[in-house]
């Protein structure tokens, strides 16, 4: 349908609306024009993705500016569904007479779009970096012009020989039409992505490719300034930029990047030998300040700097690394100094500046020098042209662990551990990031709208504050049902009354894991098709589906079900899910047991038979003994004002209600939503889910015991299977309904997006 | 009976002699020197069949089947004959020919001498039979549902096996409504024959054998041995073929060991009773104490250490999709250097052995369930360059649906309706095609006039087929219609107005009732042998004739009955419902006798009654061949016009 909002003209490719998804298009809208940052919670299973594509594709194609949408997704699967959804979008609108060139393309890694038939059997993606870097270098590919027998990259060679503008029509690609158009035309994917990338309207990648600087500085260091971008799924987006400034290092890291520094001694002496002129003229180069190594191209860099662009240095690098021999030195003298800390027997916890003083005293090796770690490291690689740059990625870690130490001060800690679970040997010297609002700054600064957008934000003022940042509009919307198509039950004890909690004291109660257990058992025999558990942490389910061996329980699920778990290996994960669904489609039915922050929870849906019921089984708490986590805590609560028990209560609460919303996808899809805990039943917990599912738990349904809830639940499910439709103007509008509504003369004056029919 | 014998051997039961028949079909036994069987069973219904050791000095088998009540029954038999190997293996034969093909039995290779071993015929049967120690086990479930389908569809003899008769007891304590049909028409009034009512019936007999001979699937459940406590208190673990086969299946280590140790290093017996206490049987897995055993820890470590290495098993066998390809995310950014607290570290010590084996489990049971479908799938995806996301990403909801082009049923009580069909399958309810009327009240003669007259204009092409699917000649389309609404219009009227069945004299209620179920079933016999050329069914006919008269006969009787019965307030007469039926069945007999004239293709009949409304009823023939039809004088097209509606209600 086509209709307009305040005179943009949006094509939806659907003949109908859901009230929600307009009214969040109309949000969007007053953010785009305002052009600030906005902060939009919307129900699961709504239409989120379609609503935003809509209406951005339709403001780029209005407005003369045609901004660029940078839109960033989580996982690779759910970049993919994204093209795909885009894809549809485009062709609508081109089935409605809408002339316009559009170029709509993902990115991904080398791993997922190589074609080339030896790298991309690689198994481990940085290998297949290093290799198809061995393939495309230009000093590779200098060389083969004299040196035949040297192998290069067919596909890359093709691509060289185009002009980029011309290759790929418009239209819009996923990643597997990208695959397919590579090998058709004998293109390499993965560059041709990367080159089209100033051509495209819309670029869909992971967050990291925008706020982790050592791919966003390689990846995204050209899109202009009134680019929109968009962060779906976001609510964990704060973890993200954490993790892109945070590094560990390990004793095994120390042991190989002391070899690849003998390695690179080596290589040095050899290249004076034989070539020493190059040697020179990087050393004038670095004497002119780092100018001349950014000409450099982007097949060529190992591994781009880890400090974000503002804090990069644009100066000289100082005297004392200049010489190739003195920073390897350099850096034989800062691995010794970090081998000689991870020796120590107890935990430690020090700030950047005392570690830095300390290693002043120590070793004499001064903080500037140090900032310079991983940019002379990539520029001396480079000089060497060396290949198989696998085998020092550890020594990179270090030098870059050595730059990040040396440019911030505030925000971050070290913390080293001696011992893993209090009692094995191993050594880990954590960089933790604490402050999330770092790596997401220079987003918020360079582009002038950036729309955070999910299923759970609530509660909506945590992002703001943690990521420092401003909102022009910040707004959750409630489903309207014409039926409540899903039915959250708090499980609070089973049938025996002893309460249920996966609280430490009490989790590994024999009585409380029969309890979880025969909620299972019980689920299974009454919820047709799939069901879905969720445990707070793989430490927890593993020991929980122990004991339900033990006990016998998982004998008694396997009656009514098939069990699938989730392993730590993302493959084998794949393929339990495939079968997971093939049991939920042929009748068979299906149990998955996974990790509320593990790999499933994250962007794979269980809508309509593929999940009937979830169960969460526990509040998914971060594990508190984290140092890491306490000194973040800590620092919240310095810093923010943000009390502890909030933010983990938060946190909690954010991915249990991500994994319950998964059940959900359209308002004809119907699902239990089961929180098998006792502290769910609490209103402080139940404040922090979102507003959308918390409005109908039942106050009857806060505190039911196993037997109870089967009952509930049996009598949902029955009501549920019965054939169902007419819901227009209430949770579905068509093109009148929003001209009605757009009149403000029909029933629908000021209700839309809250209505709620109980 | 049947009466070619294919053996006749002296054989004890229940220590009792006694001699053993064998028929293609049937095996029996009698007591010495008695002519009636003690025990017959149709081999068809032989379940399992179970050989004796062979070293043995008496020949045994046992059998289990089910008998008439649809029980599980064993029997054991002694073979005493010379040549009681012999004979068995002639049993044997016949039996694993589920007593299909006379030739098979006397002409099978059993002429093995006894020494071989005992053959297995389930192909994925343990092997240890080798040994020569283990029974050799015939399972006859698996092929059961076909066989018997088979012999569902086969003409029904006069006299019925037992099979046959168990399905029908069966169907009828099922099925109240037809044990009640049965017992008026066959028990009491006697009107028709045993097998002629169910000559009627083959569907739902073949039903009924579908839904009782349907097999379950393979539980799901994980093999596991667990002991069953006797009544001496003493527990006891049954270790079936079955067991022993899901066990290796389950854990082919377990067979590789099996099959290294068992006949030479130890018997069978203490295999098993090791493997009870080993770490495989569930039971054992949450104690420690389970005893040091050196085949078995073995076993149990090279299991673990399978699972633990062929996680990527598989993967190639079976596209991922790119919607829910985990591993993508994983390695799409490397650059992240931050490992997940303890807690989220997942794969610790030996439970992750654990979690593999219950996705390998429930994929091996996907595989043995599903894996034609899953074949097929694989070949669709293969065959499509390029995976289709529309099914995961397209809202169904949004679409507006076109609202399909079909005809609404008018089904005048919706309860009745789906009641009748959860009970019954065979009464048919009228449906009316529910279009608006516009024309209300019109005699027949009218509609049948301007029937009439777009008859007569009409040319039939006989090349072309006689309505095109989509029906385009208008009038008698609009004559349908006009019918329809009057026939509606009617049932209308006769709803407001009928006389309730329920204050009908008793008495009268129940004839009427016994007429109509009588009369219906003489039409169905009627139609079913209308146009026959097989003499019985010719005289059959010819006598379904005759009872149709009696009935009208019948009909006038309770006219004359009425008036005399009782002071209520007389309803007067299901008249409207005694009308209907007298018409048709008139308009049945008229036919009858016009039918050497005219010919009738089409032989489709639909009865339709409605206990609560009387009854009416509607003759419909299917398609009318037309050729030869220029004289058809109006009752005639009486029946042709309800022909007619009724192809648009079917």
């Amino acid at each position: 349908m086509r209709f307009t909002i305040d005179g943009l003209p949006v094509y939806f490719p659907y003949d109908k609306i859901y009230p929600e998804q307009y009214a969040y298009m109309s949000d969007l809208k007053k953010a785009l024009d305002a052009e600030g940052h906005c902060l939009l919670e919307m129900p699961s299973g709504t239409g989120k993705t379609v609503s935003l594509l809509s209406l951005i594709v339709a403001y780029q194609m209005y407005y003369p500016e045609k901004r660029k949408l940078i839109y960033c997704s989580r996982t690779v699967p759910e970049i993919e569904k994204t093209l795909a959804e885009l894809q549809i979008l485009i062709e609508y609108r081109k089935s409605h007479g809408v002339e316009e060139s559009f170029l709509g393309i993902g990115l991904t890694s080398r791993k997922n779009l190589c074609l080339h038939p030896t790298v991309s059997q690689q198994k481990w993606g940085k290998v297949v970096d290093a290799k198809c870097r061995n393939l495309t270098a230009s000093w590779v590919r200098d060389k083969s012009k004299v040196d035949t027998s040297i192998e290069l990259c067919n596909f890359y060679e093709t691509l060289e020989q185009y002009d980029p503008s011309e290759i790929l029509m418009d239209g819009v690609y996923t990643l597997e039409d990208l695959r397919i158009f590579g090998k058709e035309k004998d293109i390499c994917p993965y560059y041709l992505a990367r080159r089209m990338i100033p051509f495209a309207n819309v670029v869909i990648y992971s967050y990291h490719y925008l706020l982790d600087p050592k791919v966003a500085e390689l990846v995204s260091k050209e899109m202009s300034r009134d680019c929109i971008v968009v962060f779906d799924e976001a609510h964990n987006i704060d973890n993200v930029c954490i993790e892109s400034l945070s590094i560990d290092i390990t004793k095994p890291n120390l042991d190989a990047s002391a070899r690849s520094v003998a390695k690179l001694s080596e290589k040095i002496d050899e290249f004076k030998a034989k070539d020493s002129a190059r040697l020179k003229d990087e050393y004038t180069k670095l004497l002119e300040g780092l100018k001349a190594a950014k000409e450099a191209k982007d097949e060529d860099t190992f591994m781009a700097n880890p400090v974000l662009p503002d804090d990069l240095l644009t100066e000289a690098v100082p005297g004392n690394i200049r010489k190739a021999e003195h920073f390897v030195a350099f850096l034989r003298r800062f691995i010794e100094y970090l081998k000689t800390r991870m020796r120590i027997q107890h935990v430690v916890a020090e700030t950047p500046i005392s570690f830095l003083q300390h290693l002043r005293e120590l070793t004499f090796i001064e903080e500037r020098p140090l900032r310079f770690c991983s940019q002379r490291l990539t520029s001396l690689i480079r000089t060497l042209e060396l290949s198989d740059l696998d085998e020092y990625y550890a020594l990179h870690k270090v030098a870059a662990f050595a730059t990040l130490v040396a440019t911030y001060a505030n925000g971050f800690l070290l913390i080293l551990e001696p011992f893993e679970n209090e009692t094995v040997p191993n050594p880990i010297l954590h960089y933790a990031c604490l402050d999330a609002s770092i790596a997401i700054k220079p987003v918020f600064e360079r582009f002038k709208t950036v729309v955070i957008t999910s299923g759970t934000l609530s509660p909506l003022d945590m992002y703001p504050k943690m990521l420092s940042f401003q909102t022009v509009v910040q707004e959750s919307y409630s489903m309207t049902l014409t039926r409540n198509c899903f039915l959250p039950l708090v499980i609070t004890r089973g049938s025996d009354q002893v309460a249920i909690s996966s609280k430490f004291e009490v989790r590994n109660d024999p009585a409380v894991v029969r309890n979880f257990g025969q909620i299972l058992v019980e689920f299974s025999k009454i919820v047709p098709d799939g069901i879905v558990a969720f445990f707070p942490s793989y430490l927890y389910m593993e020991s929980i589906v122990a004991m339900w061996n033990d006990m016998g329980i998982l004998n008694e699920a396997w009656k009514h079900k098939l069990i699938f778990v989730e392993t730590p290996d993302a493959a084998e994960t794949s393929l339990a899910l495939e079968n997971y669904r093939t049991a939920c489609d042929n009748g068979r039915g299906a149990i998955l047991l996974s990790v509320a922050r593990g790999k499933v929870s994250e962007g794979i849906d269980f809508d309509h038979n593929y999940g009937r019921a979830v169960i969460m089984f526990g509040v998914p708490y971060q594990y508190t003994e984290n140092r890491i986590l306490k000194a973040r805590l800590e620092f919240l609560r310095e810093n923010y004002r943000i009390r502890e028990n909030d933010f983990l209560t938060f946190d909690a609460m954010r991915h249990a209600a991500q994994c319950v919303g998964r059940v959900l996808r359209g308002k004809t899809d119907y699902g239990l939503m089961i929180f098998a805990d006792k502290r769910f039943g609490r209103t402080d917990k139940r404040n922090k889910l979102p507003k959308w599912i918390n409005q109908y738990i039942t106050e009857t349904a806060t505190n039911l015991s196993t037997d109870m809830a089967l009952v509930i639940a049996k009598k949902f499910l029955r009501s549920m299977a019965q054939p169902f439709d007419d819901q227009r103007g209430v949770s579905l509008w068509t093109l009148e309904d929003i001209v009605a509504k757009q009149r403000g003369t029909a029933h629908l004056s000021n209700n839309f997006g809250g209505r709620i029919i109980q | 009976m049947e009466k070619e014998i294919l053996l006749t051997t002296p054989a004890s039961y229940q220590d009792r002699g006694g001699m053993l028949t064998l028929f293609p079909k049937r095996l029996q036994w009698s007591v010495q020197g008695e002519n009636s069987p003690t025990i017959d069973t149709a081999i068809s219904e032989i379940k399992n069949f179970f050989v004796g050791k062979q070293n043995l000095a008496e020949a045994k088998f046992r059998i289990k089947c089910t008998d008439n009540n649809n029980q599980e029954i064993t029997h054991t038999f002694t073979l005493n004959s010379q040549s009681a190997w012999k004979d068995l293996e002639t049993i044997k034969a016949q039996v694993k020919n589920k007593g299909q093909g006379r030739s098979a039995a006397p002409s099978p290779a059993p002429q093995r001498s006894a020494a071989t071993s005992p053959v297995h015929y389930k192909s994925a049967a343990p092997s240890p039979a080798s040994g020569g120690s283990s029974p050799a086990v015939w399972n006859n479930n698996k092929n059961g549902a076909t066989t018997n389908g088979r012999n569902g569809t086969l003409p029904l003899r006069k006299v019925p096996t037992a099979k046959e008769i168990s399905l029908r007891k069966n169907l009828l304590m099922r099925d109240k409504k037809l044990a009640d049909q049965h017992r008026m028409l066959v028990v009491e009034q006697k009107c028709i024959a045993e097998e002629e009512f169910w000559e009627l019936r083959k569907n739902l007999l073949r039903d009924q054998d579908t839904r009782t001979s349907q097999q379950k699937g393979r539980s799901s459940t994980m093999p596991n041995l667990r002991p069953v406590t006797e009544e001496g208190g003493e527990a006891k673990i049954n270790i079936t073929p079955q067991l022993i086969n899901e066990i290796f299946e389950e854990y082919p280590r377990v067979k590789i060991a099996y099959d290294k140790n068992v006949p030479n290093r130890i018997s069978e017996e203490a295999f098993w009773k090791r493997y009870v206490h080993s770490r495989f049987n569930d039971r054992n897995r949450g104690t420690t104490s389970v005893a040091n055993d050196d085949i078995f820890d073995k076993c149990w470590a090279e299991t673990e250490d399978d699972l633990n290495q062929e996680r990527e098993h598989g993967r190639k066998r079976l596209k991922i999709s790119n919607l829910r390809d985990l591993s993508a995310t994983s390695e799409d950014h490397m650059e992240i250097d931050f490992a997940p607290d303890i807690t989220m570290r997942a794969g610790q010590g030996k439970i992750l052995s654990l979690l593999r084996r219950n996705n390998r489990h429930g994929e091996r049971i996907l595989e043995t369930s599903c894996e034609k479908s899953r074949r097929y799938m694989e070949a669709v995806a293969q065959q499509q360059k390029k995976e289709i996301y529309t099914e995961d990403i397209v809202m169904d909801d949004l679409i507006e649906e076109e609202s399909p082009s079909t005809y609404k049923l008018d089904i005048t009580d919706q309860r009745e309706y789906f009641a009748s069909q959860a009970s019954e399958i065979d009464n048919d309810i009228v449906m009316v095609d529910a279009d608006q009327s516009s024309i209300k009240h019109q005699s027949s003669i009218e509609v049948l006039s301007k029937f009439r007259d777009s008859f007569r204009s009409w040319n039939p092409n006989l090349t072309k087929s006689l309505f095109p699917r989509k029906v385009e000649i208008p009038i008698p389309n609009l004559v349908t219609k006009e019918c329809n609404e009057m026939i509606e219009d009617k049932q209308n009227r006769m709803r407001e107005s009928k006389p309730k069945i329920e204050n009908l004299p008793q008495k009268i209620e129940k004839e009427i009732n016994v007429i109509q179920l009588m009369g219906n079933e003489f039409l169905r016999h009627f139609w079913a042998s209308v146009d026959s050329n097989v003499k019985e069914k010719m005289e059959k006919n010819k006598r379904m004739i005759e009872q149709l008269r009696s009935i009208l006969l019948k009909i006038d009787h309770i006219s004359e009955l009425q008036p005399d019965d009782d002071n209520k307030q007389g309803p007067t007469l299901p008249n409207g419902a005694s009308n209907i039926s007298i018409n048709t069945i008139q308009k049945g007999q008229r036919l009858d006798k016009e039918q050497r004239s005219v010919a009738i293709n089409g032989k489709r009949l639909k009865v339709s009654s409605r206990a609560s409304s009387g009854s009416s009823e509607q003759v419909s023939g299917n398609i009318l061949d037309s050729s030869d039809s220029p004289s058809i004088d109006s009752e005639w097209k009486d029946a042709l016009i309800q022909a007619q509606q009724a192809r648009y209600f079917i």
